[in-house]
């Protein structure tokens, strides 16, 4: 059981931004919004671009996290975690109460300001593909595994670390 | 050995594809626009001909305008201009406004 | 009529009245948005004799049909009222996220009339709009302003557009700030906006924003998308328009030394592709923009280190080569300053460096100038008479806030002929000699000096004319230009992707798709040249014709030393022809006013019949002149 954990973990895929490619245009916004719900209101998006001035922009969305604290704090049930590891909300099962959005660490659990039921992004389920990654003019999202997504980071430490030393040793000679 | 040729300015990508801000390429007698773009892409490669040129093979002034002698080459008139030695060139972005 | 929210606020600052008006479809079709709903605004609520700073001129906020929508780079809006700066059609666009909130709370504009009694800011929270107390806010610079409405309203998605400590004080070149970055920048709409006590106004929509066909725009939109990342968008995307710096100053026509040269020794120092080196931190973009220009720069030594601005070609030429400034770390300062305080760049760059050359003359003693050391080239006097001008601070400050048209009136001794404007807005970084569509494009434009109403330079630039001379012909192309302009300012989108249109039939596809209502590229450009007649009829009204149309005396009177360009100069002769052909293509007077068979056949009856006593009043003048 605790290899087929581990496994299923390794090859888990999520969204990851790119946090110098991310530029805070929110197309993501737009284009979850249109997905899910047909209209144009980036408060109805799954996905959240996050701009801190002056330099910082990241879009943010469900990391799929193991043993979820916001399927662990809904008291009814409406949260819960299919076998594909995204989160489903039981509409029906859901009262508003809010606790899901208290729990996620990540602040990608809503509340329908008109409805007051709760959501979240369910990776495009249906469709088999998110679509902010597949839109956005950057490539900044990219849908990968935390495996790639590691690997990826490791590379671009180990070049900016050689290229500081390169140019340290350039200023030096 | 010849010193005749052209003073060629880069700036923008085009300084990005060459690796200089500004060279000397030697050249001995007159040839035409199209003949000297194909020189200079044998020279840094097939990006610097894309860079200038449009799926067609013609100048598109919406991806670069080039300078001879402080004088935009019309992307229209391609075939009417010639580089001959002693002219200076600019290669650059096309224009735009800004703000 | 999806696109629309179909309603707009009626706010009067005096009575504290807050009123939602609907938008009927006649406005809609036959002025599309932006700037042909700011036409409407503008000549419907401001009448002759209405002076820019009285509580009775408006301030418009308009948007358009694609704004909130995924329209690719339709976060836009626009602010309208009578200019403090040009006495005629005053209006800025901006972007960001301003408009694309004020849609998803379900308003199409707002207008302000009246003023305010003590320091106010509109809060708009979708449908629950207040006026609230800004007596704290008062003082503070845009940025402060935006951080504390936002910790005020607990909710930093608070979208808010103020203006800063210049535009309280009526310096005439305040501009309204939002997003920390983006500028309703020309014209002194932050000037009028501080004469209404009126510091900022903030919104939150949370409502969706419906369009015609959903399905249709999302297909069209990402195809738009993906054609912004192809050739034609680069220049923004990876230089931003600094590009221009080593360009122009390669064809003599980069303004340098308040528009006596048109080439820099020090380019390379302040180009793009060095900025982008050692300068840039970041590139950010607008909501729902593809592109993303906005290149944030950051000084990393010296005495400015720490300093944060966005960066762009005019702000840089301006407050750079038009100075005699080659320091990048110091023009980041200089763009930082006008950016927090809340004036125009450009027309700071421009008004400096006529004070500049003023004190290099002798015109301008050291008293006058508050004892600045104000020699071009001089990076710390260019920040010291900047901060001065934003603050009406001391002789200089007060003579610089007044605009380079008023200032040079006032100190007159010959300083008239150099102060670089037309019709009182300072010139852009275009030069006037060595790029004459450009100029014509400029002289002819409503707004004053401009070169974002035709872009006629795009001609010249691209080699398709001899920049060089001016005859008949480009009259055409500059009126061909405002027409496709005004629909692009209407509409809105960002000028930066109008390369990627195939025709204007595309805009109109846009349209269609989002508003549901049809319309073909020929009528777009139609409702083009009818917004762009509006415009002029409110010049009209306020006094314009011929004389206004022109460059100033630099143009005509002194030849360019530069070696690419040397000699070049315009003369009155070519530039009446150009101007004569211009009038000609609009169809209107030599004189410069529409005739009203010409605003008949745009379907503007009212305004034929007024413009007709000021057709006459004009024949009277010439007569009596005679």
């Amino acid at each position: 059981m605790a290899l087929k954990t581990k496994m299923t973990e390794r090859l888990k895929k999520i969204i990851v931004c790119n946090v110098d490619k991310c530029n805070g245009c929110q197309i993501c916004e737009f284009v979850c919004s249109f997905t899910k719900e047909k209209v144009f209101n980036s408060r109805k998006s799954r996905i959240f671009v996050v701009r801190i001035e002056p330099f910082l922009n990241l879009a943010l969305t469900c990391k799929k996290c193991d043993d979820p604290p916001c399927v662990r704090a809904c008291p009814t049930e409406a949260v819960q975690r299919l076998s594909d590891e995204t989160i489903k909300i039981d509409e029906e099962k859901c009262i508003g109460c809010g606790w899901c959005v208290e729990a996620c660490e990540f602040g990608v659990m809503r509340l329908n300001l008109e409805t007051g039921i709760a959501f979240v992004c369910d990776y495009c389920r249906d469709i088999g593909e998110p679509q902010c990654v597949k839109y956005c003019p950057k490539d900044a999202l990219r849908y990968i595994t935390i495996e790639q997504a590691a690997r990826e980071l490791s590379k671009k430490a180990v070049k900016s670390i050689v290229q500081e030393l390169l140019s340290a040793c350039i200023t030096t000679i | 050995m010849s010193n005749e040729g052209v003073e060629i300015e880069f700036t923008g990508p085009f300084r990005k594809l060459s690796g200089e801000r500004k060279i000397f390429l030697p050249l001995e007698h007159e040839v035409t626009l199209n003949e000297f773009i194909e020189i200079l892409s044998r020279k840094f490669g097939d990006e610097f001909r894309k860079r200038v040129l449009d799926e067609a093979g013609k100048l598109d002034a919406d991806r670069s305008i080039i300078i001879i002698n402080g004088r935009i080459v019309d992307s229209t008139k391609e075939t009417s201009y010639v580089v001959k030695p002693g002219d200076t060139v600019a290669f650059a972005l096309s224009l735009a406004g800004g703000g | 009529m999806k696109g629309y929210a179909g309603k707009y606020l009626l706010v009067n600052l005096t009575s504290r009245k807050i009123v939602s008006k609907m938008l009927d479809e006649g406005m809609a079709v036959n002025f599309i948005g932006g700037y042909g709903f700011g036409a409407r605004t503008l000549y419907d609520y401001v009448p002759a004799g209405v002076e820019p700073f009285s509580p009775d001129n408006v301030l418009a906020f308009w948007t358009g049909p694609l704004a909130g929508t995924i329209a690719p780079v339709s976060s836009k809006y626009a602010v309208f009222a009578r200019s403090p700066l040009t006495g005629f059609f005053g209006f800025g666009i901006s972007s960001g996220g301003f408009a694309f909130e004020l849609k998803c709370a379900q308003w199409d504009g707002i207008i302000f009339t009246g003023r305010s009694d003590s320091p106010t800011y509109l809060f708009i929270d979708d449908e629950n709009v207040e006026l609230r107390d800004a007596s704290h806010l008062w003082g503070r610079t845009t940025w402060e302003t935006e951080q504390m409405i936002r910790e005020e309203l607990g909710d930093d998605t608070v979208r808010v557009a103020a203006i800063g400590p210049a535009g309280e004080r009526l310096v005439r070149i305040g501009n309204i700030t939002n997003d920390r970055n983006r500028q309703v920048g020309r014209t002194g709409m932050g000037a009028v906006m501080g004469s209404k006590n009126l510091k900022a106004v903030a919104v939150r929509g949370t409502r969706d924003v419906e369009v015609a066909d959903p399905d249709g725009l999302m297909k069209f939109s990402m195809e738009l998308n993906e054609r912004l990342q192809g050739p034609k968008t680069e220049k923004y995307r990876v230089y931003g328009t600094p590009a221009n710096i080593l360009i122009h100053n390669k064809l003599g026509c980069l303004p340098s030394y308040n528009f006596q040269r048109g080439t820099f020794e020090y380019a390379e120092e302040v180009s793009g592709e060095r900025m982008l080196k050692t300068h840039v931190r970041k590139i950010i973009a607008c909501t729902n923009c593809a592109i993303a220009c906005d290149h944030v720069n950051e000084v990393r030594e010296g005495p400015y280190a720490g300093t944060v601005a966005s960066m762009d070609y005019e702000s840089l030429n301006m407050l750079g080569p038009c100075c005699g400034v080659r320091d990048l770390n110091a023009i980041t300062k200089a763009v930082e300053i006008c950016d927090t305080l809340g004036v125009d760049t450009i027309s700071a760059g421009v008004i400096i460096a006529w004070a500049m050359e003023c004190y290099e003359k002798g015109i301008l003693s050291s008293e006058e100038v508050d004892g600045l050391d104000l020699r071009f080239g001089n990076s710390e006097a260019m920040l010291e008479a900047l901060k001065k001008l934003c603050l009406r601070e001391g002789k200089l400050g007060n003579l610089l806030a007044e605009g380079v048209k008023r200032a040079s009136e006032i100190v007159g001794r010959g300083s008239e002929k150099f102060a670089i404007h037309c019709k009182g807005l300072e010139w852009g970084a275009y030069s006037m000699r060595s790029l004459k569509t450009s100029t014509l494009g400029f002289a002819v434009s409503i707004r004053g000096a401009d070169y974002l109403r035709s872009g006629s330079y795009q001609v010249d630039v691209r080699g398709e004319v001899d920049r060089l001379k001016l005859d008949y012909s480009r009259g055409k192309i500059v009126c061909d230009g405002e027409n496709l302009y005004a629909i692009i300012d209407s509409l809105i989108i960002c000028k930066f992707a109008r390369g990627i249109f195939s025709s204007v039939d595309e805009l109109a596809k846009l349209y269609t798709l989002t508003t549901g209502i049809e319309m073909t590229g020929k009528q777009l450009l139609l409702a083009g040249e009818r917004i762009h007649n509006l415009a002029k009829c409110f010049n009209i009204r306020h006094g314009a014709s011929r004389k206004d149309d022109y460059p100033p005396p630099r143009a005509f009177e002194e030849e360019m030393p530069d070696d690419v360009v040397r000699g070049a100069k315009i003369t009155r002769e070519e530039y009446d022809e150009a101007l004569n052909g211009y009038y000609d293509a609009r169809g209107w007077t030599r004189e410069g006013i529409p005739t009203a068979e010409k605003l008949l056949q745009l379907g503007l009856e009212k305004e034929a019949e007024e413009i007709a006593k000021y057709q006459v009043s004009h024949e009277l003048k010439l007569t009596g002149a005679k």
